[in-house]
């Protein structure tokens, strides 16, 4: 379980306070799939880093129940290392005895990643779209409870991204992780949450909290478009 | 590849038949412009004065380097581990570049006298500027998002170097290395130049007051091929240090 209570963020710039985070509340159990979604520079990033333990909050709670693997919009992949020693490196972190098990399993999930053949290959010989699913793999190899993604394929093509989208849904309906996912593409949010958080504009609060409902897509995009545009 | 290196080594080829109808055809005083042939002649002739020379000056070269390495690596260390050791120094590492070093070279010699100290010293203040500058740039190339998400992943602060840092670092201290390489021997020669025992550039100054042309160019030569040695050797260390770049290149081609 995450839970969010209340939580406040300042940060400084030019040693003028910011508000960033104002209030925030929210909550993540095992198994679900959460999205945040809001405009740029609403401090959703902000609230990840909190949760991932970058910084500490000003005011309120941030709990978290479980272990966090995190994935972010730039896929952090080593350059000299191959496919299969970056989605190791979180267990050659911890534990290096249990890596050779792991280099076995990682390599036994690279056709699930349509890395198929790619282990050994360095990061820059691969696309974009084979680099985020490799950053992927290594959140999977990183065992968390909850899988924090931030913005995730904020940087691919549009038409990558749609692909990539349906085929993280697959993924996570195999390994079960709870998924908090940041992100600023309402279609991703439908795509992959079974709730959703509307942020408002800086400084960040929740505006509305919606479950997802299967098969109402467009208007559910209506409505979350009506949300994220509403006091602009 | 094949084809650009056909293409390099017929600009030199091009380059010396030039030199050749020109010293032999119109300038055609071997006092004033030896013809290459002329130069390879002497070169032949005085292999072994060549080699001696050579030896001093290797010395000078590759202690001179190998020191800078030392001596720059643990610099950049410093200076990217502490703040205020950087700002510190920084300033005085640019200046040291100021200071021309013809000026320096003789100042070393009264300090130090006309052993091979005063022109490993020469070289050392050449070579460490470009491989300090280079690995600074490197240790700090991963970004403060980067090293957050390793850490968050659980990495201690050691394993944060050794894994994230120093790897990142290690392309762009061998972009110093091999700018460092390819001044090295010239370092040693400036050294030589202003007064030595013996080296390449003490044959230098002696075969000039006589002169000898064709020996100047035989040792010009040497140089050259010195020099382009030990940038060999670096690259080949680039070669093997840094797999993953070669094989990423080949993507490309």
């Amino acid at each position: 379980m995450i839970i969010c209570r209340r939580v406040n963020k300042e940060f400084r710039l030019n040693r003028r306070p910011i508000r960033v985070l104002d209030d925030v509340s929210l909550q993540v159990a095992a198994g679900e799939s959460v999205a945040l979604i809001g405009p740029s520079g609403c401090g959703k990033s902000t609230l990840l880093g909190l949760i991932a333990g970058f910084f500490l909050a000003d005011g309120g709670e941030v709990k978290v129940e479980g272990r966090v693997s995190l994935m972010m919009q730039q896929d952090m992949l080593l350059p000299h290392r191959s496919v299969l020693d970056n989605a190791c490196l979180p267990v050659e972190v911890r534990d290096k005895k249990r890596l050779p098990a792991a280099r076995a399993e990682a390599a036994s999930l690279l056709p699930l990643f349509g890395l198929d053949g790619f282990g050994e290959s360095y990061p820059d010989q691969l696309s974009g779209g084979m680099r985020q699913r490799a950053a992927l793999l290594r959140t999977v190899m990183d065992g968390g409870d909850f899988w924090l993604l931030d913005e995730p394929f904020g940087k691919l093509d549009a038409l990558t991204k749609e692909e990539l989208q349906e085929w993280l849904f697959g993924i996570k309906s195999r390994f079960k992780p709870g998924v908090l996912l940041v992100t600023h593409d309402i279609n991703e949010a439908l795509v992959l949450a079974d709730r959703i958080y509307v942020m408002s504009e800086r400084p960040g609060r929740i505006k509305a909290e919606l479950m997802v409902e299967r098969g109402q897509r467009e208007q559910q995009q209506a409505e979350i478009r009506r949300l994220l545009l509403r006091g602009k | 590849m094949k084809r650009s290196l056909c293409y390099s080594i017929a600009g030199i080829l091009l380059f010396l038949l030039f030199w050749q109808l020109l010293a032999a055809c119109f300038v055609q005083r071997e006092y004033l412009l030896p013809t290459p042939l002329a130069v390879l002649q002497s070169f032949a002739e005085n292999l072994s004065l060549l080699l001696r020379h050579s030896r001093y000056t290797m010395i000078e070269a590759a202690g001179g380097m190998a020191l800078s390495v030392l001596f720059s690596l643990l610099l950049a260390l410093v200076m990217s581990l502490f703040r205020r050791v950087r700002e510190a120094v920084y300033p005085l590492l640019v200046l040291s570049q100021m200071v021309p070093i013809v000026v320096l070279a003789p100042l070393f010699l009264i300090w130090f006298g006309y052993g091979m100290l005063p022109k490993v010293l020469v070289v050392i203040l050449i070579c460490f500027f470009p491989m300090v500058i280079q690995s600074l740039a490197g240790l700090s190339a991963a970004d403060s998002e980067m090293l957050a998400f390793y850490r968050a992943m659980g990495m201690s602060r050691r394993q944060l170097f050794t894994m994230v840092r120093l790897p990142l670092a290690l392309p762009y201290f061998f972009g110093g290395l091999r700018v460092s390489a390819a001044y090295s021997v010239m370092g040693a020669v400036i050294g030589e130049w202003l007064g030595a025992e013996a080296g390449l550039g003490l044959l230098l100054t002696r075969a000039q007051r006589s002169f000898d042309l064709p020996l100047t160019f035989a040792a010009i030569l040497a140089i050259i091929i010195w020099s382009a040695l030990i940038f060999a050797v670096v690259a080949l260390c680039e070669h093997f240090c840094l797999r993953w770049r070669r094989v990423t290149a080949e993507k490309w081609e």
